[in-house]
């Protein structure tokens, strides 16, 4: 029944090419290529040929003062960006998952931001955080809060960043949360139920821990997401990083260095940081999975 | 608690899975509801579990209408079909999670969900999760599960559908065990009459919907109210055969029944397997058209009037196929219907 090994490898292999060149050529070649580019002082990205190798882009990147910007304001969004719209995120599929009345609107309306392009969803943001017209200092003002400058306020566009980052993500979280509710099976609902569960309980020992799976996934995936924000900021603020670049997020930097200053070994050597941060996180956190998830 | 159904009837979109069903469970006892796929067990028992609502009707646990009453205050333990235990909790933590809802103690609970482990044989299992029991183990939870906030009324739902037929044997026994030692009034479901005869003190029986008849096992199966009945009850199956009382009379290819009082009619003779004895003197000679040895016992297969009959005979007598065999009749031990099923009293 199966043919010689080679053969069916070498046919595997033909199979998997187009995928393995466009991967090959975009991500894996790029990846090393950068590593590679970041230890040169000087590097010409055209003719490939650099001068000056060692670490010292990693010293300059490090003592970079909008660098260390960057990192402080990507660790705050990620912080407070992943829990809330987690949490966010499964309240709104439990809600949903109750059927409610109008469901059929509300699928429609939580699914659009999902195939909505971030830069569009950025332009309307961008009315909605406008100080004089725009619909959030109108919602505020009724609560007797003055008028706040969202975008040009240094103060405040960090906070901006992280209520349309929160928004942006929600959808595919909510799209996942509620898959993974309506794939537990109704009969533990219904046990629960003859055996008196509160509310609150069902969801805490019984919803929650055959969904931490999920959540788990959900977790790393807006966890890294967050760390590589920059689609966020480009849509909120156009071509620079808010006022002062208090917005400025490490991706951000990357491509600023590269484009804006010229400085490909800057960059690259800000991306490698990036990936080892990442890389670092997501071994902590499948760590941490392994005793914390369920089931 | 007995459980008491009044004129109960519920309605899905298309079809009436209960029809007006009155019935009575009685207390302390282990009552099999009994019907083939499809007629309204299943939907009965959810009814008395109070997770489907009924569309008319009522039911009485004692005197209490419990029919509006939500699931949660009818004091009910319920075995699913395949268990519903917690994946993600080891078997302790499943039977202590009703006492827990309740707000008992954790030591008080943890004290209680043992003696239940006891009960139910599983002691030795408390830690494990639910994956990593077999089938038997888990339903022994599910059990305690249901019965460690005392229950009034214990419901199983096709307890053990799902589990092999060894274990199924030492299940049922441990069902029946486990319901004598604790007197709790136990319903369960179950396609299988095999199950409902050995076990229950009570056989409840439905189909399409119509409750069909309330009756011990022996009284059920000697004493059946129609054909239905008579044909799901026994296996192997009665032998049904259309024939005419004739004087009083019924001859069944030359086998006599006495039907006295009786006037001329058609009807359905049933004749259980098991009714023949094998007589070599006997003028009434059939022959063997096939044969099933079972050990103990052997099934033949002949004709009798035109209709394929088995006849269930001691293995200590030979037989080949095409072999002529003298049947006669252990008694008068029959049971007539007319043409449309129901029982003609002799």
């Amino acid at each position: 029944m199966f043919e010689p090994k080679w053969k069916t490898t070498l046919k595997a292999l033909l199979y998997l090419s187009p995928a393995l060149i466009i991967i090959a050529t975009f991500v894996i070649y790029p990846m090393f290529r950068s590593v590679w580019i970041s230890f040169f002082k000087d590097y010409n990205i055209f003719k490939h040929t650099g001068t000056g190798f060692g670490l010292d882009n990693y010293k300059e990147v490090l003592t970079d003062g909008r660098f260390i910007l960057a990192l402080k304001n990507t660790s705050i969004y990620t912080i407070v960006v992943v829990p809330i719209s987690m949490a966010l995120a499964l309240v709104t599929a439990v809600l949903l998952n109750n059927k409610m009345k109008g469901m059929k609107f509300f699928e429609t309306l939580y699914f659009l931001p999902y195939i909505t392009n971030l830069i569009a969803i950025g332009l309307a943001f961008q009315f909605i955080f406008n100080s004089t017209y725009g619909v959030l200092n109108k919602v505020l003002g009724v609560f007797g809060i003055d008028t706040i400058m969202w975008l040009n306020d240094p103060k405040y566009s960090l906070p901006a960043l992280i209520i349309f980052g929160i928004w942006s993500g929600l959808a595919f979280k909510i799209v996942v949360f509620l898959a993974g509710i309506q794939g537990i099976n109704k009969q533990y609902y219904q046990a629960a139920r003859i055996d008196g569960t509160s509310r609150w309980r069902t969801f805490t020992k019984i919803t929650m821990p055959l969904l931490s799976p999920m959540i788990f996934y959900i977790g790393i995936i807006s966890f890294i997401g967050a760390l590589k924000t920059y689609v966020q900021v480009v849509g909120l603020y156009g071509n620079n990083p808010g006022p002062a670049d208090t917005a400025m997020t490490i991706v951000y930097y990357v491509y600023d260095k590269f484009y804006g200053a010229n400085e490909p070994p800057i960059a690259a050597a800000a991306s490698v940081i990036l990936f080892l941060i990442i890389l670092i996180f997501t071994f902590i956190q499948l760590k941490i999975s392994k005793k914390r998830v369920q089931y | 608690m007995k459980v008491r159904l009044e004129n109960l009837t519920k309605e899905f979109e298309e079809v009436t899975a209960v029809n007006k069903a009155t019935i009575e469970f009685a207390e302390g006892q282990l009552t099999g509801l009994l019907g083939p796929s499809g007629c309204g067990k299943s939907t009965t028992l959810y009814l008395i579990a109070g997770l489907f609502r009924a569309t008319s009707g009522a039911i009485y646990f004692d005197d209490e209408d419990v029919t509006k009453l939500m699931p949660e205050k009818r004091g009910i333990g319920l075995v699913f079909q395949n268990y519903a235990l917690y994946p993600h909790m080891t078997a302790e933590q499943n039977i202590m999670f009703p006492l827990l809802n309740k707000k008992v103690p954790k030591k008080e609970a943890k004290k209680k969900a043992k003696k239940m482990a006891e009960l139910v044989h599983i002691e030795d299992l408390l830690n494990r999760k639910p994956g990593q029991m077999s089938g038997g183990q888990q339903q022994r939870v599910a059990i305690a599960r249901a019965l460690v906030k005392e229950p009034r009324i214990l419901l199983l739902d096709e307890p053990l559908s799902n589990l092999d037929a060894r274990l199924r044997l030492e299940m049922r026994e441990e069902i029946k065990r486990i319901q004598r030692e604790t007197g709790v009034t136990t319903i369960f479901v179950t396609h299988d009459q095999e199950e409902a005869m050995s076990i229950s003190d009570q056989i409840v029986i439905m189909k399409d919907g119509f409750l069909q008849q309330v009756a011990s096992p022996r009284d059920m199966y000697d004493n059946p109210v129609n054909q239905f009945v008579a044909k799901f009850l026994g296996n192997p199956p009665i032998n049904l055969i259309t024939s005419k009382i004739v004087g009083g009379k019924i001859n069944v290819n030359g086998l006599e029944f006495d039907a006295k009082g009786l006037d001329d009619m058609d009807v359905i003779i049933g004749i259980r397997p098991e009714a023949f004895n094998l007589d070599a003197n006997s003028p009434v000679k059939v022959e063997v058209q096939a044969f099933e040895y079972f050990g103990r016992e052997t099934m033949l297969f002949v004709y009798l009037d035109n209709t394929m009959s088995r006849v269930l005979v001691d293995s200590d007598f030979p037989v080949e196929k095409g072999d002529s065999v003298g049947l006669t009749l252990r008694n008068n031990d029959m049971l007539l219907f007319d043409m449309e099923g129901q029982r003609i009293n002799v």
